[in-house]
């Protein structure tokens, strides 16, 4: 059937792909949609007086939407303005209104920068908070940018807590420690915004919650064969499905459609390049600046068939350590997301999950963008690929680069790594 | 009391203490010895277990060529030299040694420690980041599990009366120091800004019992004792973190300036407060270490602003010098709200960023001895007024209720 379809000359084959690009521009249609619904949603939320929470990505939006506000997501915004190519505006203005060192976060300084401006890309409206969610066990920088938001906006601040992921284990007091500080954030939101908190729906939108990751999880499944049906362009337009409609019917709709879509091309042996020469972990977040360069690999062969910080937002610790959501007991569940979320996991335990990677998807080498203003990943980055290489005989491609601020990236030197990095897979492909 | 040359040579000696040789001796007797890596970590939890803590620091010398090749260059310098100097062989002599998850840098060292096997305990204490009533029980079990861990690593009980006896010798420590801080109070100080960081030092790797024996004999000596410094005007106050080279102090006061007090984890928030013998030790230690106004991670930016503003008026301090290590995230990002806070108070403060071990020399001196220079203008001359009251200006930060 694969060959058949590949040499593409039967009514059969030609159907197929008519489908798959009728299903690609209903993916693209629900995006626009989903996300024109989100912006009304906020302005709306503003012209009600409902109250409008900043958030950090990884902040469990389950309950918020429990509770009925509105989320805005600053970082979002950072990666959006890369895509226009103003996250360096933003950053430039945080480091010449707020004084902040441009060795700082990149990530942070474009939300700092945002404020200072008020103002978003593309001249969308930014609500301002009524609240402030943030976090203190991911990063340092999200630890402490958060803070400069609140001061500014003279806004109250939360901050979750939770317990270091050292090796891959939670205790029962880990897991309550987690668990209270949600049951306290919603005291806190309750006590500043008068919202009101319902288990009942908390439950509902749980329900939908775990049918999303239930489908994520097929997806990662089929994500293993070789051709990989899914590659890293694909990944970069998932990632509000990860974050803002987190626990909504929409996620649902989503991954429904891209698992559809995945069942489809792995049953008929097409993959997202034509001819897939090598098959690749990627472990990074999106850099939108860079996008002819993830199209660049795919027309080289290169398939990322794997992103960590994709799916290890939410999804690393559920297929990894086995733990699935219970709508029943939604803190613990969300608790221990956080908790096996890729960025709160000690190296040790990252490669240990690595290693099953490699052998699982078939993996022949490694992409590690160091992003320079991010420590969690420029620190862990050399340690990574030396491992890798020793106890896996995988390459890995290490460059700097900043993520979001497109004014600190060689574009040309990163090119050039890259070509030689597909070389070194060439010939270890011809060795072996 | 000491007479005025007893003093000095006791002074001296006690300064020029060989603590490798009590390391050595230690040794000798089976004593294990383990690293403290972060001031999160109370030395009475080690101290307790019959072993002998030890605050490490980084490597001095330069280039940083094998730890380079575990960490990128854009990581904080005082974690990338305390990874050349375990890899150096500098700390071989620890048996353990003990990080927190006090930031990305620590955490990613652990990573690296723990792979390199050069310890036979290699431990991660984690450390809230809030000090509210449920972070303080946590942070009380986290305790607790590093006491259980090193129970059984020295093999021996530690009860609660043998911590609560650790919690009195540490507190009696910082008592002391606490006592040389006030005489810094004065208008001459009796230490310059090296010797007490010298002092302060040299309480994190002396024997505790010893360490408080000799310089409780040494304080009314200290009482009539005048600093050797070139002046005693400008008066400043030094802050920054993980700032071990006394190069730094020894270049300032130099310029013709008087280190008279710091906001330092070496120094002042090491011996500020002391932990409450009364109450049950894993609480006490746990309130004593998360709840201060410490460092820039946690979530007290006005308190550790306002600490450092009070230390100003108590001490009768000229002029503010914060030493950024720029790739220190915590610090870099609190930074402009404590310049802000200070210029408000009309405090005469700079920002200069530095290396690790003192780098870049000359640059470095030249800005310092400027802002000495405004500082000395401006005592002299109050007219002139000293250029740094922002009092009236609308500023970029609020005042949130976080």
């Amino acid at each position: 059937m694969a060959s058949m379809i590949k040499e593409g000359g039967t009514d059969l084959a030609k159907g197929i792909h008519e489908r798959l690009e009728q299903r690609r521009r209903e993916l693209k249609e629900l995006r626009t949609r989903h996300m024109r619904a989100y912006e009304r949603s906020l302005q709306q939320a503003r012209e009600e007086g409902k109250p409008t929470v900043w958030a950090l990505s990884l902040m469990p939006v389950e309950i918020m939407r429990a509770m009925d506000l509105a989320v805005y997501y600053p970082e979002l915004e950072t990666a959006a303005s890369t895509v226009t190519g103003k996250a360096g505006y933003f950053c430039e203005t945080a480091e010449q209104i707020g004084g902040l060192s441009r060795d700082l976060c990149s990530l942070m300084r474009g939300v700092i920068g945002t404020m200072y401006k008020d103002e978003r890309s593309q001249g969308r409206f930014l609500p301002h908070p009524d609240l402030v969610i943030g976090e203190g066990s991911q990063c340092d920088a999200f630890a402490k940018g958060w803070e400069v938001v609140g001061r500014y906006y003279g806004v109250p601040l939360f901050r979750v807590e939770g317990a270091f992921c050292l090796n891959g284990k939670i205790n029962e007091h880990q897991l309550q420690w987690g668990a209270s500080e949600l049951e306290r954030m919603v005291a806190f939101i309750e006590e500043h915004v008068k919202s009101k908190f319902r288990m009942g729906r908390l439950k509902e939108i749980m329900s939908l919650s775990a049918k999303a990751a239930s489908i994520v999880q097929k997806i990662l499944e089929y994500m293993k064969a070789i051709p990989e049906p899914r590659g890293m362009v694909d990944y970069l337009r998932d990632w509000n499905y990860l974050i803002v409609f987190l626990g909504t019917e929409e996620a649902v709709e989503y991954w429904s459609l891209v698992l559809e879509d995945v069942k489809e091309r792995v049953e008929n042996g097409i993959g997202c390049v034509e001819n897939e020469r090598f098959r690749l972990i990627y472990d990074q977040g999106p850099i939108y600046h860079m996008f002819d360069w993830y199209e660049y690999l795919q027309n080289k062969g290169a398939v990322v068939c794997f992103a960590p910080n994709w799916f290890g937002l939410g999804y690393m610790g559920m297929y990894f350590d086995g733990y699935m959501i219970d709508p029943e007991k939604p803190f613990e569940s969300l608790a221990l997301k956080h908790f096996y979320s890729h960025l709160n996991v000690s190296l040790p335990v990252q490669i240990g999950r690595y290693i099953r990677i490699i052998k699982e998807w078939h993996i022949d080498g490694v992409i590690i963008p160091a992003h320079t203003t991010c420590k969690i990943y420029s620190q862990s980055a050399f340690e990574k690929a030396r491992t890798l290489r020793e106890q896996c005989n995988i390459p890995s491609l290490v460059f700097d680069i900043d993520c979001f601020d497109e004014r600190d990236t060689d574009k040309n030197k990163i090119m050039r790594d890259t070509d030689q990095f597909l070389e070194i897979l060439e010939s270890s492909k011809r060795r072996s | 009391m000491l007479q005025t040359a007893d003093g000095e040579k006791h002074l001296k000696a006690l300064l020029d203490y060989d603590t490798r040789s009590i390391v050595r001796e230690l040794k000798g007797r089976g004593v294990k010895i383990i690293g403290i890596a972060c001031s999160y970590v109370p030395e009475e939890s080690i101290l307790g277990s019959g072993m002998f803590p030890w605050r490490v620091s980084g490597t001095q010398t330069l280039p940083v060529s094998r730890a380079s090749l575990y960490r990128s260059p854009d990581i904080s310098l005082s974690y990338t030299h305390l990874l050349e100097a375990i890899l150096l062989g500098e700390l071989d002599f620890l048996d353990g040694i003990i990080l927190t998850d006090r930031d990305d840098d620590m955490r990613r060292l652990y990573d690296v420690v723990y792979d390199l096997k050069k310890f036979n305990l290699t431990y991660m204490m984690h450390v809230p980041y809030a000090n509210h009533a449920i972070c303080v029980d946590e942070f009380a079990r986290s305790l607790k599990r590093l006491i259980e861990t090193l129970e059984d690593f020295a093999e021996a009980k530690i009860d609660t009366m043998k911590l609560g006896h650790t919690i009195q010798t540490c507190n009696e420590s910082r008592r002391l120091l606490r006592r040389v801080y006030e005489l810094r109070k004065r208008e001459w100080t009796p230490l310059n800004g090296t010797e007490v960081m010298k002092l302060v030092r040299l309480s994190m790797h002396m024997p505790k019992n010893d360490f408080n024996g000799r310089l409780e004999s040494l304080l009314p000596y200290l009482e009539a004792r005048r600093a050797p410094l070139k002046s005693n005007r400008p008066r400043l106050l030094v802050s920054s973190d993980e700032l071990d080279d006394l190069k730094y102090f020894e270049m300032i006061e130099s310029e013709g300036a008087a280190i008279v007090m710091d906001d330092l984890d070496h120094g002042s928030r090491y011996l500020w407060e002391d932990v409450n013998p009364d109450e049950e030790p894993f609480r006490a230690l746990a309130k004593r270490f998360l709840t201060l106004p410490d460092y820039a991670r946690q979530s007290t930016w006005k308190r550790q602003v306002e600490r450092v503003i009070n230390w100003v008026k108590e001490f009768r301090v000229d002029g503010v010098i914060q030493l950024l290590e720029p790739r220190s995230l915590p610090r870099a990002f609190r930074s402009p709200y404590l310049e802000m806070r200070l210029k408000k108070e009309g405090i005469p403060a700079v920002t200069f960023t530095r290396q690790y071990p003192l780098g870049f020399v000359e640059q470095l001196r030249t800005r310092v001895g400027a802002f000495v220079e405004m500082l000395s203008a401006s005592s002299n001359n109050p007219e002139v007024g000293n250029g740094f009251n922002d009092k009236g200006r609308r500023h970029r930060f609020g005042e949130g209720n976080s």
